[in-house]
């Protein structure tokens, strides 16, 4: 009676009769072979098999098979140019490859925020813990300043910024003028924080949206905000900033409401002198703290100007190379 | 013969390189060719259109054994003539008699066979091997050719085939196991040295 050997054995058994075990499987087989005659049995089946294969009549060529030019015609000659021209396949492949990676490269240097030229860069609020030149040493926007009921702050959240709770921190002042500036406002050192910013440039966005909404921009480059929006913001605690009388000694041009000095544009005043109430012609000689950058927006402009055109240019050359290799190769590939 | 420099000269368009190679395996690709299809004139045909093809994809033969790579235009080549036939089934060229039968011609009419006893015997065993080789899967059939008819090892098989290791082995156990079952019908009519029973092997 022959014994029912499944397909795994048999499989196992071939594999073995042609030496195609691993170590192990062949150790377990051999054991199994010695306990199962019916497992013998069958590998002397797959032997013979083997063997009466191995036997069969092999049937010689009736003729030679070799090739004639004619045969091969001129796909002989297309062989050896075929050569060269298979040989530029892998090149033309790597440049299409390379052309589209430094293409999808450039594409995303221009999306990423910050890094491409052509996005300008949103400035920065100033530190809330500075105050504007509309504030005072005293915490209150009703300080020596006599310019705040004329240019009523700019009020705004800053929820990134650290609260203005110091509002006796001292801070550098700066001064408008031609380059324009930036200022900031605040009320009563409260957490809020206004800023804005303006430039003789032209430069009139702010966080009144370029002018948009109830906010306005004067000629100054100054960001205009009604008062209701600023009684709407103000906290309970609020102390309306006093009325400041006009200092008579101070005469022409102010450092806040109209042109500063040429010879102070840019500058930076300690805010000592301007607690003092000093008129600008007593004050101590600027101390220039930090260098004023040029406005941000016209800066990007400019860069824009310089890198954008060179980077579409690459960005197109980049897509023809790519297309151009890409379709070369695939052409050559199909011979 | 060095063969990795013919096959170099060869892909360089020496077409004489390459011949060296045809008459290197000829004896080979014709016998599978045979095998595969049952039919000389048909094999000869497969064989030189193999050899046609091979010469053209000169460049796609990436390293390995030129030998399996052969036999793997040869069995695609089988393929497409099996594939052929089936869609268009030939009418036998065997002349028939006056009831419109067909007239087989007697084997042990060749001419070549050294003795009748021996020719016998070698046509009885080709024939029923070539018979249960015919009821065998195509990629079955071709496996079993390629490892116990041409001497190829798994590797090479697998390479010629292009299928796993492990499809080759499987592919290959059961090929055998249904060749066992098929010749063992034809009992008696095998050369006793070959019959599948208890005697002992050759």
């Amino acid at each position: 009676m022959r014994a029912q050997i499944n397909d795994r054995d048999f499989e196992q058994l071939s594999a073995y009769m042609d030496g195609q075990l691993a170590p192990t499987e062949q150790r377990k087989l051999e054991e199994r072979l010695r306990a199962r005659p019916d497992l013998q049995e069958a590998l002397d089946d797959l032997r013979r098999t083997r063997a009466l294969l191995r036997s069969a009549p092999r049937r010689r060529a009736p003729r030679n098979f070799t090739l004639t030019p004619e045969m091969v015609g001129e796909q002989a000659g297309r062989r050896r140019r075929g050569g060269f021209f298979n040989n530029l396949f892998p090149t033309l492949s790597f440049a299409s490859a390379v052309a589209t990676l430094l293409l999808i490269a450039t594409l995303l240097l221009d999306l990423t925020p910050g890094l491409s030229p052509s996005t300008a860069s949103v400035p920065e609020a100033p530190a809330a813990g500075e105050d504007a030149r509309l504030m005072t040493k005293e915490g209150g926007p009703a300080g020596a300043a006599p310019q705040m009921e004329a240019a009523p702050s700019i009020m705004s959240e800053n929820p990134a910024e650290p609260a203005a709770g110091e509002a006796n921190s001292a801070g550098p002042v700066i001064i408008w003028g031609p380059q324009g500036g930036y200022g900031m406002g605040g009320g009563n050192g409260s957490p809020d924080v206004a800023w804005g910013r303006g430039g003789g440039g032209g430069g009139m966005e702010g966080l009144g949206g370029g002018g948009a909404g109830p906010w306005g921009v004067d000629g100054g480059g100054q960001i205009i905000v009604p008062q209701e929006s600023v009684d709407s913001m103000q906290p309970d605690n609020y102390v309306a900033p006093e009325a400041v009388q006009p200092d008579p000694s101070i005469s022409g041009t102010g450092p806040i409401l109209g042109v500063a000095p040429t010879d102070q544009t840019g500058q930076i005043i300690e805010r000592e002198a301007i607690n003092q109430g000093l008129p600008v012609e007593q004050q101590p000689a600027p101390t220039v703290v930090e260098e004023q950058p040029v406005p941000q927006q016209d800066a990007d402009v400019a860069q824009e100007r310089v890198l954008g055109v060179p980077l579409r240019l690459a960005q197109i050359v980049l897509a023809v190379l790519a297309v151009v290799t890409g379709v070369a190769a695939f052409l050559l590939r199909r011979r | 013969m060095d063969e990795a420099a013919l096959v170099e000269q060869a892909r360089d368009g020496d077409l004489n390189a390459f011949n060296r190679l045809v008459l290197e395996y000829q004896d080979m690709a014709f016998n599978l060719a045979a095998r595969m299809l049952d039919d000389d004139d048909a094999a000869a045909d497969v064989t030189q259109v193999a050899f046609l093809s091979a010469y053209k994809s000169l460049d796609t033969f990436r390293g390995g054994s030129f030998r399996a790579w052969v036999l793997r235009m040869v069995s695609n080549a089988c393929y497409d003539e099996l594939r052929r036939r089936k869609r268009r089934p030939t009418v036998s060229l065997e002349p028939v008699n006056d009831d419109d039968e067909e007239m087989e011609s007697p084997a042990w009419l060749a001419d070549d066979s050294p003795s009748p006893e021996d020719e016998l015997e070698r046509t009885e065993l080709d024939s029923a091997l070539q018979t249960c080789l015919g009821g065998l899967g195509e990629e079955f059939r071709t496996v079993v050719l390629m490892i116990d008819v041409e001497g190829l090892d798994y590797q090479e098989v697998s390479e010629a085939t292009g299928k796993p290791l492990g499809t080759i082995k499987s592919r290959l156990a059961r090929a055998r196991l249904k060749l066992r079952d098929c010749l063992r019908q034809f009992g008696e009519l095998l050369p006793s040295i070959y019959r599948l029973d208890d005697e002992v092997m050759p």
